[in-house]
């Protein structure tokens, strides 16, 4: 989804909602799947609370479309996912962490396996980018390359200045760049 | 390798790619969940369905529709007169019966009749019920006893009154011959032209039309010298004149089976011990004896008889 093209597009697709056209929510999903669900695996870093989230997110949407001005959809839509994958992670806060690796725990809390996060989850790039980065690293770094958003609002979110969060972004980048190379070779 | 094929590499992946289940949870999802989790509907929301509350009226609000429409509908038939009855024997009684065979209206003719039904309640019971509660009254007040009960019959549809008629007759013979009442019981249906002469005239249509048949053969007579007369002094007087149907009488042709005023044989004669005599296809029978062609033979004598004494006279 890059380009002035894909944002009226996707502001035609919320007008097309607003006036109660059914068929535009699928419309948007297809065009916006992709990196609304970015987002919020960079919150979650596992395929189910992300896909949560995201669902949550397109009800969300469809629940607060009388509130667009019909400009900016996508900046509009991104900050819904972000808002519901941020109440999610003060909720998920509140849980105690499990270590999935233990299968005692596993076995007390009756926890899936299904739920593990594994990196077979993930591609390639994406599971090293994983491995190397840390949460906030990643966050930048997926959130700017996939999902398109600005450095100015990433850092707003962190509460940190663009240029660090600027910086912090072609650090993460370089560092994935190296793993990567290290690991093909 | 540089930064930028990192980022395209990132971009590209398959790996941001939702489950294939997570587009059609959405879509199907997307009106329940927004109606349950937030009752202030968007305009978008709205639009996409009526609620359940709706659905479940409509088959509700369907059912007391034709509910009140039977009711409205079912009470005009009730109250809209299909048949009536009259009863005369020297009270004259009309009573107006519905399409299920109620009684729904009641007239006093005369002032008799006025005087002896005013204190029965005869609406909404059923004709045959009526007839049988008339019947007892008239006894009461002695009418019945070597009497002459007329009853008739008029209505939209011939052959329900017709089936009415035979009814009430089929009553009358039974109370008759459980309770001990002696009266001769004629029946007749009434055709339409004779109801509304016999409304202008201020008389019941069975005299009407007795009336009538006298008039036919006996020009002496006004109508007003026998609107006061008794229905057994008028049959009498009818009797006197011709026995049986007369043959210049159309309806009589075309109401064999129903016509039913002339007695059999003498002027007069009635029958007795409490059994009815309701002649039926009198016309056949009076044509086929002797009886009636000297009966045409002494009416044709006396017309001329008449015309003779108004030429003199003038």
């Amino acid at each position: 989804m890059k380009g002035k093209y894909a944002d009226d597009q996707i502001n035609q697709y919320l007008n097309q909602m607003k006036n109660g056209n059914s068929e535009a929510l699928a419309s948007l999903y297809d065009q916006t799947c992709r990196s609304l669900y970015a987002l919020c695996y960079s919150y979650f870093h596992n395929r189910h609370d992300s896909e949560d989230a995201l669902s949550d997110s397109y009800l969300k949407i469809q629940q607060e479309i009388s509130r667009f001005n019909g400009k900016n959809g996508y900046a509009w839509i991104s900050t819904v996912t972000r808002n519901i994958c941020l109440n999610r992670l003060k909720r998920e806060s509140r849980i105690v962490a499990v270590d999935f690796t233990d299968e005692a725990v596993v076995n007390e809390h009756g926890i899936s396996e299904t739920y593990v996060n594994t990196a077979d989850d993930d591609s390639d790039v994406v599971s090293v980018a994983k491995a190397v980065l840390g949460d906030t690293e990643f966050r930048i770094l997926i959130q700017h390359a996939v999902s398109e958003r600005k450095f100015k609002d990433i850092a707003a979110d962190l509460g940190k200045l663009e240029t660090t969060v600027r910086w912090q972004y072609h650090q993460a980048l370089k560092k994935v760049r190296r793993a990567y190379e290290e690991r093909r070779v | 390798m540089k930064n930028k094929d990192i980022e395209r590499m990132l971009s590209e992946s398959d790996a941001w790619m939702p489950s294939d289940g997570l587009k059609k949870r959405i879509l199907r999802e997307r009106v329940t969940a927004s109606v349950k989790q937030n009752p202030e509907q968007s305009a978008y929301a709205r639009r996409i369905r009526p609620t359940r509350l709706f659905y479940r009226m409509i088959p509700i609000a369907a059912v007391l529709i034709t509910m009140l429409f039977c009711l409205v509908v079912g009470a005009g038939m009730y109250a809209t007169e299909y048949e009536t009855v009259y009863v005369d024997i020297n009270p004259s009684i009309e009573v107006s019966v519905n399409r299920f065979s109620r009684i729904i209206g009641v007239d006093y003719l005369n002032e008799d009749a006025e005087r002896c039904f005013s204190d029965l309640s005869l609406k909404n019971r059923s004709a045959e019920q009526g007839m049988i509660l008339i019947l007892d009254m008239l006894n009461e007040e002695g009418y019945l006893e070597n009497g002459e009960l007329y009853i008739g019959v008029s209505g939209k549809n011939e052959k329900h009154a017709e089936k009415l008629l035979t009814k009430l007759e089929e009553y009358t013979e039974k109370t008759q011959k459980e309770k001990g009442y002696s009266a001769t019981v004629f029946t007749q249906k009434i055709a339409p032209e004779d109801k509304q002469a016999a409304k202008e005239m201020g008389i019941s249509p069975t005299k009407y039309r007795m009336i009538k048949n006298i008039l036919d053969e006996n020009y002496a007579y006004s109508p007003e010298d026998l609107k006061d007369m008794k229905m057994k002094d008028l049959r009498e007087l009818l009797g006197e004149q011709k026995h049986g149907i007369p043959e210049h009488d159309k309806d009589a042709a075309k109401n064999e089976k129903t016509e039913k005023w002339a007695t059999q044989g003498s002027p007069g004669e009635k029958s007795q011990n409490g059994d009815v005599q309701s002649e039926k296809n009198n016309h056949e029978k009076q044509t086929a004896s002797p009886e009636v062609t000297e009966t045409k033979t002494t009416i044709a004598e006396k017309k001329s008889e008449t015309s003779t004494k108004k030429q003199k006279g003038s």
